[in-house]
Formats: C-alpha cells, structure tokens, sequence
C-alpha cells in the first residue's frame, strides 16, 4: 500500500501511523532523484518511507515529493531512533534536509566528501580522499553535556576502527570513567564502495554478485533477497525444485552466519576453543558451498528468476557430512560454555536493549528476538513454504548478550531441522523459470537454435527488462531483515537500489547499548549483534 | 648462604641490563624505516583525536588499594609468627587471631559501605 | 667466598638463564601444540620436524625486528621496563631447587643457586616486584591501551596478592620453616601438603593464573579488548623480554607449588627428581588446558572473587589451621 503525502503532513502522518495505527517498525526511508526518470516526476527528489505493523505482517509506504531540497521535511527522529541514521543517510548522498534533526551530517560518506554521490547528476567515476579524522565532538560532547560530564576528567579513547573486536572497520569513541563507558558515540563508513551507485549502472543479473558483498558471512541469502524483490516485481515464481535449492543453501548459510557470529563472539571473551569448535564446521559447509556454486565466500549463486546451476550428484551425503559437524560443533560448543559461571557472568545482564527500544530503534533477526519479540519474517509472511517446514521461532527474554547468542545456537538447530525436511521432499523438475526474456537458454540451445542466440544476446546486452515500478522487500536474512527497495525505470538497469541492512540499524542503537557496561562488556555487545560491515556501510 | 643470593641476583641483573647491547644489534640485524605515522602510538589505527595517554584515568579502585596496603601488611607480621607458631603455643595463637579478628571486622565494615563495588 | 664458590654460583646461574630462557620459548611451542590438539587442529607445522623449530624462527623474527620507540613515550622507562620483567622472573629462581642435590664425577652439585633460610619470601617478593615491568611499561607508553592495562595490572594485583600471602599462612604455620628444602624434607616425613592443606592448595593455585595472568585472568594483556596492553608499543625484543618473562614465571610458579605443595623432590632419589619435573609438567600443562576450555572474567569480577570468596576463606582456614595444630 502506498500513500500518497505532501511535505508538511509528514510528522503528523507518521506520528498517527504510530501511536494510533501502530506500525512501530521504521523499516527504511529511500531517496530518490527523478532527474533522469522518464516519468517525469512531478518534483526531483522523492521520500518513500516504509513502515512494519505490530503484526510484523502488515507494511506501509508513504512516499512525499520534496519541492525544494534545501529546505526539506521534517525529522521523525523524535518518533522512531531508527530514523536518526537513516536520515543521515538520505542527507549524505541525496542533499536533503531534515528540520530539527539533532545532527545532520554525513554518516556513510566520510566527512570531507563533495557533493551527494548518490544524485543522478554525480559522476560515478568521481572519488574524494580523506585526509583528517573527525574528532567526533559534534556527537560526543551534546551527550556528555546531557549528563553533566567535564570532559577534562575523561579519558576518551577509540574503539575501532582497527581494533582486534571491532569485526571490520567500525569506530566508536566511548568517554571511559575507569574502565565503565559513561557515553559513546559510533561513526562507520569506513567500508562504504557505492553499492548503491553502482547498482544504477549494472543490469540486474550484474547486481547479483555485488550483493555477495553485503553480508559475506551469507552471502547467499543476499543474492536471494535481491533476486526474490526482482522476481516480485516481474510477477514470476520459480518452480519448485529451485524454491527447495534456495531454501536448503539459504538455511546453510543462515548457519554459516550465526557460527560466525558465535565464534567471534566466544573468542572476544577468549574461549578459544570454541571458536574452533564452530570454525571448522564453518569451513567444510564452505566446501560444500564450494562444490555446488564454484566459490567458497561469494557465490553469486542466484539469477533475477532461477539459480545458476542445479545441485550436483551426490550433495545429500556431503550435505549430511555438514550438518553433521555442524551438528556435533554446537553440542560441543554448547557443552563448554551452558554451565560454566564465568560464561555466564560475562553475558548475563550484559548489554541490554529492551524490546521496545529494540523496536524503535528498527532491529529485527536475532537481535530483536533476544529481547523476547517473536517476529521472523519466516512465520510472520511466509514465503517459500516456509509454512509447511516444521521447525520452532526462538525468542529470547532479556535482550542481553546471553540471550543473543542462545538465540543463534538455538536458530542454527531450527535451520537444520528445516533443511533434513527440505532435503526429503525436495522435487525433481527445472530450477529455474522457462521464460528466455529472463532466464539465459542453456548453452545447447544457443549453439543449435536461432531463437537461443537471439534470447542470449538480448539477456545479455540489456539485461532482464523488469516493469516500470517501485517494490520493497524483505526477506528474513541471518542477521535480520534484509530489504530491497527497487524502483525501475523499465529498462534493463534498474533506476534505483535501496538495501535495508539490518546491521545499519543494530549499530546505530550500540552506543546506547554500551552505557555504563565496561569495555570488556562492549566489546561483547558488538560481537552479539554481528554487526557486518560489508553490510552496514554498503 | 646469603652472600651467593646476592651474588646470583647481581649477575642476573647484570646479565639482562646488558641485553641493551642486545637490542643495539637488533638495530644492525633487520630492516628499518622512519615515518612520523609509523612512530605514533596506537589507537586503533588512527590518529587520536582527544589528548594523549598522559592524561588522567581514573583509577576506580585506589580505596581497595589503600585495604589492600593494610591487609598485605597484616600479612608481613603473620608470616614471623606463622613459623614460630609452635613456641608461641595457644595464647600466641590467639593473640594474632584477635588482630586478625580486628582487621576482619574492618573488611566486613568495608563491605557495608560498599567500597567493593566497583562500578 | 673462594673464586671457585664464585664460579660454581656463575655457572648455575647462566645454566640456569640459558635452560629457561629455552624453555619459555619451546613453552610456547608446546602451548601452541597442545592448545591445538585440543581444538582439533595441527598447530605448527612446517618449520622443522612437527614443528619444533618454529621456536628459533620466532627467536630470529624478533631479534630482526627493528626496535621502535614511538613519539611520546618516556624513553628511559619505556626502554628499562621489559627488562625489570626478565630480571625479576629468572631473579626469584635464584632461590628455587630445581633438582636434588646430585654427584656428578665426585662433585656434588647442589641444584639452587641459594639456599636462603627465607626462600618461599624470597621467590613471591621477587615475582611481585615483576609487576613493575607492566606498570612502568604501561605507563611510559603514550597509549591510552596500555593506559587501561596498567590500572588493570594494579587492580589484578592488590586482588592476588593478598589470596598468595593468606592462603601460604596455613602451610607455614605448619612446616615452620621459610626454605623450601624444609618445605620439601617436611614433606617426605609428614606426607604432601596438598592433602593436609587442600583448601590453601587451591587458593594458591587460582592466585598462580592471576600472578601470571593466564586465562581465565588473562586480563592485563587481554588481545580482545586492550590490544596487548602494556606491550602494544613494544616490537621486537623488548616486547619479546615481556614475552620471557612471562613464560618463565609460569615455569617457577609451576616449580613453586610443586615444591611447596605436592612433595617436591621427595627423598632425593632419580625417582623423586623425575617426580618433581612431571608435576612441573602437569602444572604447567593445567595452565595450557584451561586456556582451552574457560573464557576470560572482568576485572571486576576478578576482584570480587578474591576479595569476597577466597580472602574469607583463606582467613578460614588459616583459623582451623591453628585450631588443629593446638589441639
């Protein structure tokens, strides 16, 4: 549903939406530049804001041409946290403005960047050095104002972004008190490559392996996102056989992501060996991944209406040999940390977010389970049978680092339960839709047929040609939800990409997060969320 | 047989003071290169923003340390008496039990006023 | 003092220097190894056979490396703290038999360098001291890690020290002897320490982890959180010195409480000798082992065990102790 908003109704409108309608889930906010549309909108720039319902079934758009950009609209910061970031970003690469936003700056784009990259007008090929780094104070100083701190008695100290614990390259500068972190304030953007850009100047089968790049620990699951808001918009499902493919290799990788995330988190409070427990496992479903799709960390397995190739002979033992490892390093795992005091004193009560900030601030996936929220996209709008799969939603209760972590080791058994149940009744037939105009012919055709080279030569030249549109999608990635905001001019490169990552919003809520624990807790609470980069800074 | 003590802690001494000529090799042995970058203490790879390391860090637990001075010194006496325990008989052994006892009962007081929190 | 007193003690002294300055560096070989096994992975394997030379590859890495004093620090006590480490671990072994005494072509060598009628002071005084090389360390850097790192040196040590001296009390009381040959002679006769003193045994222990800051109290230097801690500046051999230093304590802290709780050499005998080496052995191997299986604790919560669990119970026990031995 799409609602049509004029500048000023903005703030009234979503303030209604919320308290009254309850939709209390900021999903994303998507600019956009018409400037070389051929619609021919009536403005340049365009807002569209997507919304959850408490159901977590139920979405809503609304979308508000902005008549001058200077002057803007108004922040709805003061509704949904989630917002702050968001609004960052639309000011950072389109140049719009917020009122009383609490501080609008750059937040994907380092600070001395020129331009918004993101306006149609931008050269892709222009580039800016960083030279200095920011010292942050416009956003550390507001908050130790707030809590009546002199900065003189502080030690102020960087947190990343090349730190042992900061899981890639994130910074965040923390006033200590002792060891206790009193405030902190985050800044990322240090692995920001233009997905966004450089997904306007691809065809929509090209996408598909920078989206790898987004989550790398599931790298799957990304291209599936993508592919699967394509096909919505080109009204195609796909057979049954690749809806089976897509649910067995997503599963694996929704555990290659959460043995991730449980290694790293383990080894940061120095249990090594249970970061090999559950590495190694990691690696041989690599293997397999390897075998299937020719690439261990970035498969570009999918196509916009298929998948690349069918499962080869023999993946159900190899796959069994997975799971069983995977099987027997969470046991293992589990059994060195479930009853172990010191385990449990390092997480417990540790790094807490209550559900209803959880949800003001736009987390989802784990996360938002942790804190005892019971949304999966997988049971809330099933999608690839999803509602056949027997399987269990595991929702923690306190929202603290224990819980987040007992989540994964509890959601990587559910994803194996669904995959033996996938790996049953999976049906023989084509992987992938019969439509040539989307689905490449194979090579036997093209070589015998004229038909065959013709759809060759089209697909690969202007790429699959989707309906002039705008679609969102989510999609219940390992991390969260992970959307895609596809707006199509009709032709074969799509006129804009929006990615909701799921780690953008989780890092904005950190710092909050952090508050009065000590660094040894913060660096816990940044390893529970997995906060993914390649994701996060797109 | 003190004087070999001293004589042992003198040559070990003497031994790792001359690793200095040690690390003066090193500078002979492997590469080296100077930059103004290169030389600037860590913090997370870059520059930081905010004073440096010499500034003030509060030291939360300087009352424990100040406890903690009185109960290693408790200690210093204790050790002369635990040898001789046996010719100090049971009123010797009382006798430190009750310093003890005193020394307790302003640990217990430190509890109560939750100095040992440290948050 | 005849020169040949002179050069017996030299020469015990430089053994001793060269047997475990080795033995820090093939320690790290068998941690690695072990901790491997453990994890079910190779460990080093490529540098000689199974490994075993990658102890001198690393030897010549950090001896290559060039030695960088960054801007800012104070150069003086940057440059002396490593060496306070290295000189106060192999300082306390002065003082620790490492074999019973044995005859060697009529020559009867007494493996201690000293034996001081205050030896057990002596050894835990001088490791103590040690704790300077990571809070001058620390302090000299202009790193605001090492920063942290040194206030957690400080607060990980008035938590164990106190636990050290308490949970010895016990033990003293009833060997009534400072030297650890009495210690080790009161042994043979009234059977080991560690079964009449249990309690003091474990106390003991759990401060040994902290004094050497081994997990679960790998805290001073913990990689996760404070880089390297006090030893984020240091490259090279200096930082390699800490590195020694730290290894060989665990090597006498091990010869410690073998000695003083688990019967030491015994009468004497090869038996007893080999005896004494395998509990080191073990010791030593417990320290690798729990590595392998627990997590690290916070500071805090290292000085809440010992303030509020074991000093009570040390004092406890120090109580009964007496009681007994009166009655």
């Amino acid at each position: 549903m799409i609602k049509m908003l004029l500048e000023e109704e903005l703030f009234k409108e979503v303030k209604f939406l919320r308290d009254e309608k309850k939709f209390l889930i900021l999903l994303d906010i998507v600019g956009v530049d018409y400037l070389t549309n051929p619609s021919k909108n009536s403005s340049r720039f365009a807002l569209i804001y997507h919304f959850r319902h408490e159901n977590f079934k139920d979405t809503i758009t609304l979308k508000l041409n902005i008549t001058d950009e200077k002057e803007g609209v108004e922040s709805i910061t003061s509704l949904f946290k989630g917002a702050n970031w968001l609004e960052r970003e639309v000011y950072d690469q389109y140049g719009i403005n917020f009122k009383n936003h609490p501080l609008l700056k750059r937040v994907l784009n380092h600070n001395e960047f020129i331009g918004h990259p993101l306006r149609k007008d931008y050269e892709i090929t222009k580039g800016h050095y960083c030279t200095q780094t920011q010292d942050m104070m416009d956003e550390l100083k507001p908050l130790l104002n707030e809590r009546e701190l002199d900065m003189d008695n502080l030690t102020i100290l960087n947190l990343g972004p090349s730190h042992p614990a900061s899981h890639g390259t994130i910074r965040t500068l923390v006033a200590l008190d002792g060891e206790k972190i009193l405030c902190g304030a985050s800044e990322i953007g240090y692995l920001h490559r233009g997905f966004e850009k450089s997904c306007e100047n691809h065809t929509y089968n090209q996408i598909v392996p920078y989206t790898d790049r987004l989550n790398y620990c599931s790298a799957i699951m990304n291209n599936i996102a993508f592919v699967k808001t394509v096909e919505d918009m080109l009204d195609i499902t796909l057979p049954d056989r690749g809806v089976f493919i897509r649910v067995i290799v997503s599963e694996l990788s929704r555990i290659i992501d959460h043995l991730v995330c449980l290694a790293a988190a383990l080894l940061d409070m120095g249990a090594q060996t249970n970061y090999w427990y559950l590495f190694n496992p990691r690696g041989e479903a690599y293997d397999f991944l390897s075998k299937l799709t020719g690439a261990r960390l970035t498969n570009s397995y999918m196509r916009v209406g298929g998948i690349t190739h069918d499962l080869y002979d023999g993946w159900e033992t190899d796959l069994n040999d997975v799971i069983k490892s995977v099987q027997k390093g969470v046991d293992e795992s589990l059994l060195m940390i479930e009853h172990n005091r010191i385990f449990h004193d390092r997480t417990q009560d540790v790094g807490v977010i209550s559900a209803d900030d959880a949800l003001n601030f736009g987390f989802s996936g784990p996360n938002l389970r942790a804190c005892g929220v019971s949304h999966d996209l997988r049971f809330d709008t099933p999608y690839d049978y999803y509602d056949t799969f027997d399987f269990n939603l595991v929702v923690g209760s306190h929202g603290d680092v224990y819980d987040r972590l007992m989540v994964r080791f509890e959601e990587i058994k559910e994803s194996i339960k669904i995959i033996n149940q996938a790996k049953k009744s999976i049906p023989d037939g084509p992987i992938s839709v019969s439509d040539h105009s989307i689905i490449l012919p194979t090579k036997k055709n093209v070589y015998s047929s004229i038909e065959g080279v013709m759809n060759q030569f089209k697909l690969v030249t202007e790429g699959v040609k989707v309906p002039k549109g705008e679609h969102y999608k989510g999609f219940e990635a390992a991390n969260g939800e992970l959307g895609f905001s596809i707006i199509s001019d009709g032709s074969g490169t799509p006129y804009r990409v929006k990615v909701r990552a799921p780690s953008f919003l989780h890092m904005q809520a950190y710092p909050k997060i952090i508050e009065s624990y000590q660094i040894g807790d913060a660096i816990m609470a940044l390893s529970s969320m997995n906060i993914i980069a390649g994701e996060m800074d797109r | 047989m003190a004087p070999n003590l001293v004589l042992a802690s003198g040559v070990i001494l003497a031994l790792v003071v001359a690793l200095p000529v040690v690390f003066h090799l090193t500078k002979y042995l492997g590469a080296k290169s100077d930059s103004i970058r290169k030389n600037e203490p860590y913090e997370s790879g870059i520059r930081s923003t905010h004073k440096d390391a010499s500034d003030t860090f509060n030291v939360k637990f300087y009352i424990i340390g100040i406890i903690f001075l009185l109960f290693d010194v408790e200690i210093l006496f204790m050790f002369p008496w635990a040898i001789n325990l046996r010719e100090l008989g049971f009123f010797g052994m009382m006798e430190m039990f009750v310093f003890m006892g005193l020394l307790i009962a302003g640990l217990v007081y430190v509890y109560k006023s939750k100095v040992l929190k440290w948050t | 003092m005849d020169t040949a007193f002179i050069i017996e003690t030299i020469v015990k002294i430089v053994v001793i220097l060269l047997i475990f300055s080795a033995l820090a560096g093939i320690g790290t070989y068998f941690e690695r190894k072990i901790l491997a096994f453990m994890q079910r992975r190779l460990g080093p394997m490529y540098v000689g056979p199974f490994g075993l030379l990658q102890v001198a590859a690393d030897g010549v890495k950090l001896f290559t490396k060039e030695d960088i004093i960054p801007t800012g620090v104070v150069a003086k006590i940057f440059k002396i703290a490593p060496v306070i480490t290295a000189a106060t671990a192999f300082m306390a072994a002065a003082a620790i038999p490492f074999l019973p005494t044995f005859t060697v072509f009529g020559y009867t060598v007494h493996p201690i360098v000293a034996d001081i009628n205050v030896g057990v002071l002596y050894v835990l005084g001088v490791m103590a001291i040690g704790l300077y090389g990571p809070l001058l360390g620390g302090l000299a850097s202009a790193n605001k890690f090492a920063l942290i790192s040194t206030a957690r040196a400080a607060s990980v040590f008035i938590s164990y020290e106190v636990i050290t001296g308490l949970s010895l009390l016990a033990p003293l009381m009833m060997v009534g002897s400072f030297s650890l040959i009495d210690f080790n002679n009161y042994q043979v006769d009234n059977g080991w320490l560690l079964f009449s003193q249990p309690l003091a045994f474990i106390l003991f222990w759990i401060a040994a982890f902290a004094e050497t800051g081994r997990t679960p109290f790998h805290l001073v230097a913990n990689d996760h959180e404070l880089i390297d801690g006090f030893g984020t500046e240091y490259s090279g051999m200096r930082w390699g010195l800490f590195f020694i230093g730290e290894y060989a304590n665990m090597f006498f802290i091990s010869f410690v409480m073998a000695l003083l709780f688990c019967g030491g050499f015994g009468d004497g005998s090869v038996a007893g000798a080999l005896a004494l080496l395998g509990k080191v052995a073990f010791f030593f191997f417990v320290f690798l082992w729990v590595r392998a299986a627990w997590p690290d604790i916070r500071p805090d919560q290292l000085m809440w065990l010992c303030w509020k669990v074991l000093m009570p119970l040390a004092v406890i026990n120090i109580v009964i102790t007496g009681f007994v031995m009166m009655f």
